[in-house]
């Protein structure tokens, strides 16, 4: 189950050759890769070398015992680079932990596999416009034209900012999954190949005619998408009356008043312009803060339910910050069955908008605790979750954020006492500070029962130039690698590079991650968006620990998903808590079902569900290992 | 080792098919000659070179690629002059000077060449140090301080310098703890080493380890703020609540402007059920900025020798804060001179100036600043404020004007707008905006003032604005 690894392209054929160095060069190989866990460039560069050296059969006929001098020297090169390489790794790049060699990988990339080709460009050109380094490559997972399987689409920018705003020459991409499993650009005839310069996504039904439709948010005009349910999508951002200008990022989908129609709430960053360039510490060029700019406040669009859309912000309260958002995350997080919206903000501090039940929001991010880390400090938000993590069956908040600041969890100790940061507590916080997050989600990787974290990164700063950066030059030295937890059951996690394969091991400029059951086999798989380099598909193979059960909850009055439905399934002793949300991460869209992993337990006792407009509904026990939809009025109404 | 062992050995195929050397020499089988096109080693007439010579070259290269390995490896494990490396063959860091500002490349040379000058001077290697740490070039000035460290091992501050050093790089609480402790060994009077070990701790998770390292802190200094805000904050979470409110009421009292005090003190105050005093310091937390860090002389030191426009322009703006006007203005024109297109940097110049009472000057600034880009609200409302200076009441009312269209709930702006409508005897107005100013804190100057002349509090707008800046 290990990735191929490139800098054993260049050798198999030397395993069948007879002269003793050739296999000597492949052992030695083997050797490196055992203490490598990534290629590296003199690795790479050594090998090419070797190939030359021992090129395909038809040259073999000359030259052999130079070749095999040669090799022999190569050989011992190779050891010296490995030797190099990896101590040069474990001294400047990932001090805290040792990235071992992989014995079995969790996640295999099937990108190729599945015939995903995709790349983002940022369309940077040297000029360091923080657009290019902060926003784009946003993903979502989700079935487009209802055949059960779940189709991609991708954000891009384009070549060069700021003509790149006029000049629309890279559109976004939507994949359509075949019944092999294969992904299809699908793109043109969709009519989603959006040509903004694009950052996020957000799905939802907006007119409830049980189809997604698209939100798209850029760097200039957002765009709206109706499914028109034949594979196709019109524009009907003027006719729904959305003007939303600027810079957008991260946007969800939610119900804040109850109506049955979800309004939508967009992150807004900053009042970006082309005439300011920033310098680091040392007088050279970077990409500038979001303090550079001047914030803007975020926008909240009440669907009216006749395909248009108000700006209800400043009547919302939603107006009154003005804050550099990235990510969001809507979800009734002070369990008083109205849904709440917080805002990771980059370099400001966050906002916990509280439902006040009357169409206003009241932002206790500061009293509830969500608003600075533990040292009082504001943190560069980027990537946000809510989900139970220590199974407590409330929701807790999670945050990524910038290098030398940790990733943050706000655990919830319920409505009276609020959220405290458990960072450290956690094991979340160490092992993220030498890396920038982004797109994060939660998820039982191998069913046991508890919610285990995943996390994307790339830097926004240049850094020192990790072994194996994928990027070409300059971008390789904002590449990272990401980031995957395990839960022990009770909220505390463990980094697990060992088990996580090539997610872990690639170094790229991570944005976007949404997550989803993309082979319908039971259990969650990644996909990342990553800028200036190629949207990859991760198939979840790891180690089963347990059953499974996927619930979608619809609402057919409303003929869609119930977005913002709690799921609370009970299994012996044991009660576990997910929510049907499509938005949270970075500028991304997830599968909306609720994904149990059971461990030990082949049924679950009983589902409640908790609908959005608040009422609870028991339905009854059902075996596990299955997909099971439920419908609104089914179950038995609870007190 | 094994492994070793094992990567000379050949796969069982290959070694069934490999011809001996022997089985060269004596095998040549016309099929044979043909495939591997090998010139007969007895066979003088035979193209290539002698078989002594050919083994004797093999054994030249053999030795040569051992050589190179074995140098590779003395290099890295020694951290000496490898290519690509930033340091020299006397571990001198070597410092790309590309884009670098000249005066930051200058001064940067300049201590560089005292280190060459004075290898074994551990007061040059710190100098070195510290001005790439200045200049957040932390690579070179965590080798400096190590060496300087060595040269000097009783010196407190290289141990210090160099433990903040791997804070800044993000390393693990593991790795600078000890260094922070060594540091304490060597100072145990300076509390600030206490408070990051604190930090250090609460990042771990270990909140004992934090609590006690605050504690120890304040022992040291009973007036450090910040180890006030971060013990009280540890304490909220242990369930100390009593403790630390204390604490939090200490930190407010000595920073007052600390944002992030204020926000936990709303909490603690929430969770004894006092939701009266949790509004109040929320509201007054809404209008404050600024969260501050730990008073640290030893690392000011370093930062003071910071010569590149952006920290020239983060101290400009420290010193407009505290009030250093002259100062201010001359590092603000600094960093203006270097970025003339920067308008970040003309607008907070405009502001020192004006408050320096240089209006004209400070009013071409804001010119200047807002032709190179749209202003945030705070540009306009000093803008505003320097035009009231001026008596140019209607340009005054404009930014204020604009500063609100860009925050509607600007409290200060609609205060200095409120003030300025009154004394134009336009008083509806003037209530208005101080309602608006009061709504989002009751303790706001501007609910004062409407007591002062007797009109209502009661605000026309209930919301609160968070993340607005205050005015200057």
């Amino acid at each position: 189950m290990n990735a191929p690894r490139p800098m054993l392209e260049y050798f198999p054929f030397l395993c069948s050759e007879p002269q003793a160095s050739a296999c000597a060069i492949y052992h030695c190989s083997r050797f490196c890769q055992e203490q490598w866990t990534r290629h590296t460039k003199t690795g790479n560069a050594l090998a090419r070398l070797a190939a030359l050296v021992w090129a395909p059969p038809a040259h073999h006929q000359s030259g052999g015992r130079l070749r095999c001098v040669l090799s022999i020297s190569l050989a011992t090169l190779f050891i010296a680079a490995c030797r190099n390489d990896t101590s040069k790794e474990t001294h400047n790049d990932e001090p805290q932990t040792q990235r071992r060699g992989n014995t079995q990988t969790w996640f295999t990339e099937i990108t190729d596999e599945v015939g995903l080709e995709f790349t983002h460009e940022t369309g940077g050109r040297g000029d360091l416009w923080l657009p290019e380094i902060t926003g784009g490559a946003g993903a979502a997972l989700f079935d487009y034209d209802n055949d059960g399987d779940l189709d991609i689409y991708l954000t891009s920018a384009h070549a060069g900012l700021p003509d790149r705003l006029t000049s629309r020459t890279l559109t976004n991409r939507l994949y359509q999954q075949e019944p092999s499993g294969h992904f299809v650009d699908v793109t043109q005839a969709s009519g989603l190949g959006d040509g903004g310069y694009g950052m996020g996504v957000a799905i939802g039904d907006i007119d409830n005619d049980g189809r997604p439709d698209v939100y798209v948010t850029n760097l200039g005009p957002d765009r709206l998408y109706r499914n028109r349910g034949d594979g196709t999508f019109e524009d009907i951002t003027v006719a729904a009356g959305i003007d939303v200008d600027g810079w957008s990022t991260s946007a969800s989908f939610l119900d804040y008043d109850r109506d049955g129609f979800l309004d939508l709430f967009v992150t807004r960053y900053v009042k970006h312009h082309f005439r300011r360039h920033c310098t680091d510490q040392a007088g050279r060029r970077e990409y500038c803060s979001p303090r550079a700019f001047v914030p803007t406040h975020d926008i909240l669009l009440h669907n009216n339910g006749d395909g248009t859309f108000n700006d209800v912000s400043p009547a919302a309260g939603i107006a009154s910050v003005a804050a550099a958002g990235l990510g969001v995350v809507c979800a009734d997080l002070n369990d008083d069955g109205w849904m709440d919206i917080y805002v990771a903000n980059d370099a400001y501090a966050n906002n916990l908008w509280i439902n006040q039940h009357d169409g206003t929001f009241r932002d206790d991010a500061m009293i509830l605790g969500v608003a600075y880390n533990l040292e009082g400090q504001p943190e560069a938000g980027m990537g946000v979750l809510a989900a139970d993590l220590d199974n407590d069956l409330d929701l807790d908040l999670f945050v990524t954020h910038l290098v030398q600041e940790t990733n943050t969890l706000y655990r919830n100790f319920g409505a009276a006492t609020g959220f405290f940061d458990v960072s450290g507590e956690s094991g979340l916080a160490v092992s993220s500070m030498i890396h920038t997050g982004f797109g994060t989600a939660a998820l039982d990787i191998e069913l046991d029962g508890d919610l285990d974290l995943v996390v994307v990164n790339g830097r926004v700063k240049l850094g020192l130039l990790l072994s194996g950066a994928e990027p070409r030059p300059p971008w390789d030295r904002y590449a990272e690698p990401n980031l995957l937890y395990l839960n022990d059951g009770s909220g505390r996690f463990t980094l697990s590079e060992e088990l996580c394969g090539p997610f872990c091991n690639r170094m790229e400029i991570s944005r976007g991650l949404a997550i989803g059951d993309i082979d319908a086999d039971g259990d969650l798989d990644l996909l990342v968006a990553n800028a200036q380099g190629r949207a990859r598909l991760y198939r979840n193979d790891a180690p089963r620990q347990g059953h499974w059960l996927m619930v979608r909850a619809v609402d057919p009055a409303l003929r869609r998903d119930a977005i913002g439905a709690k799921i609370t399934v009970r299994c012996g002793e044991r009660s576990l808590l997910r929510t049907i949300n499509r938005g949270f991460g970075y500028l991304s869209s997830n599968d909306p079902i609720a994904h149990f992993g059971l461990g030990s337990a082949d049924r679950v006792d009983w589902i409640d569900v908790r609908w959005p407009d608040g009422l609870l509904e028991r339905f009854p026990a059902t075996p596990a290992d299955r997909r099971i939809e439920l419908f609104r009025g089914n179950g038995n109404a609870q007190q | 080792m094994t492994r070793r062992r094992k990567s000379a050995k050949m796969s069982p195929a290959a070694e069934a098919r490999r011809p001996s050397r022997e089985g060269d020499l004596k095998r040549k089988p016309d099929d044979e000659s043909r495939r591997t096109s090998r010139p007969d080693p007895l066979d003088p007439t035979a193209k290539g070179k002698h078989p002594r010579r050919r083994y004797q070259a093999l054994t030249l290269v053999l030795i040569s690629g051992l050589a190179v390995a074995a140098g590779a490896y003395w290099i890295r494990a020694t951290g000496k002059g490898a290519p690509g490396e930033t340091a020299d063959g006397n571990g001198i860091p070597i410092l790309d000077s590309r884009g670098v500002e000249p005066k930051v490349a200058g001064l940067l040379q300049d201590a560089r060449s005292k280190v060459v000058a004075r290898p074994n001077s551990a007061r040059a290697w710190m100098h070195f140090g510290q001005a790439c740490d200045a200049h957040h070039l932390y690579d070179c000035a965590e080798r400096c301080y190590r060496r300087a460290k060595e040269l000097s091992p009783d010196d407190f501050e290289p141990v210090y310098l160099l433990a903040t050093i791997l804070d800044l790089q993000g390393r693990s609480p593991d790795e600078t703890i000890p260094v922070y402790q060594s540091a304490a060994r060597l100072a145990p009077r300076y509390a600030p080493i206490y408070f990051r070990i604190g930090e250090a701790h609460s990042k771990t998770g270990n909140l004992h380890a934090a609590r006690d390292a605050y504690r120890s802190a304040l022992e040291r200094n009973p007036n450090l703020a910040v180890a006030h805000r971060n013990l009280g904050q540890i304490l909220l979470r242990m369930d100390e609540t009593d403790s630390a409110l204390q604490h939090l009421q200490q930190a407010a009292t000595l920073s007052p402007g600390d944002g992030a005090v204020l926000a936990t003190l709303a909490q603690t105050y929430r969770r004894l059920g006092r939701f009266e005093q949790a509004d109040a310091a929320v509201g007054r937390a809404r209008l404050l900025t600024e969260t501050h860090g730990v008073h640290d002389p030893v690392r000011n030191k370093v930062l003071a020798m910071g010569v590149s426009a952006a920290l020239a322009f983060e101290r400009g703006k420290r010193l407009l804060k505290t009030g250093n006007f002259a100062d201010a203005i001359a590092n603000l024109t600094v960093a203006a001179d270097i970025h003339p297109d920067d308008p970040e940097v003309h607008s907070a110049l405009a502001t020192a100036l004006v408050q320096h009472r240089e209006i004209e000057a400070g009013l071409a600034r804001f010119a200047r600043a807002a032709a190179l880009a749209p202003l945030p609200a705070r540009a306009h409302l000093n803008w505003g404020n320097a035009l009231t200076l001026q008596g140019d009441s209607g340009g005054a009312q404009d930014h204020y004007r604009k500063a609100l269209k860009i925050d509607p709930a600007y409290a200060q702006a609609h205060y200095n707008l409120g003030l300025l409508l009154e004394s134009l005897g336009r008083r509806e107005e003037a209530i208005s905006h101080y309602q608006q100013a009061a709504s989002s804190n009751p303790s706001h100057p501007a609910a004062q003032r409407l007591r002062e002349i007797g009109a209502p509090t009661e605000s026309t707008d209930e919301r609160q604005p968070k993340g607005t800046p205050g005015g200057e």
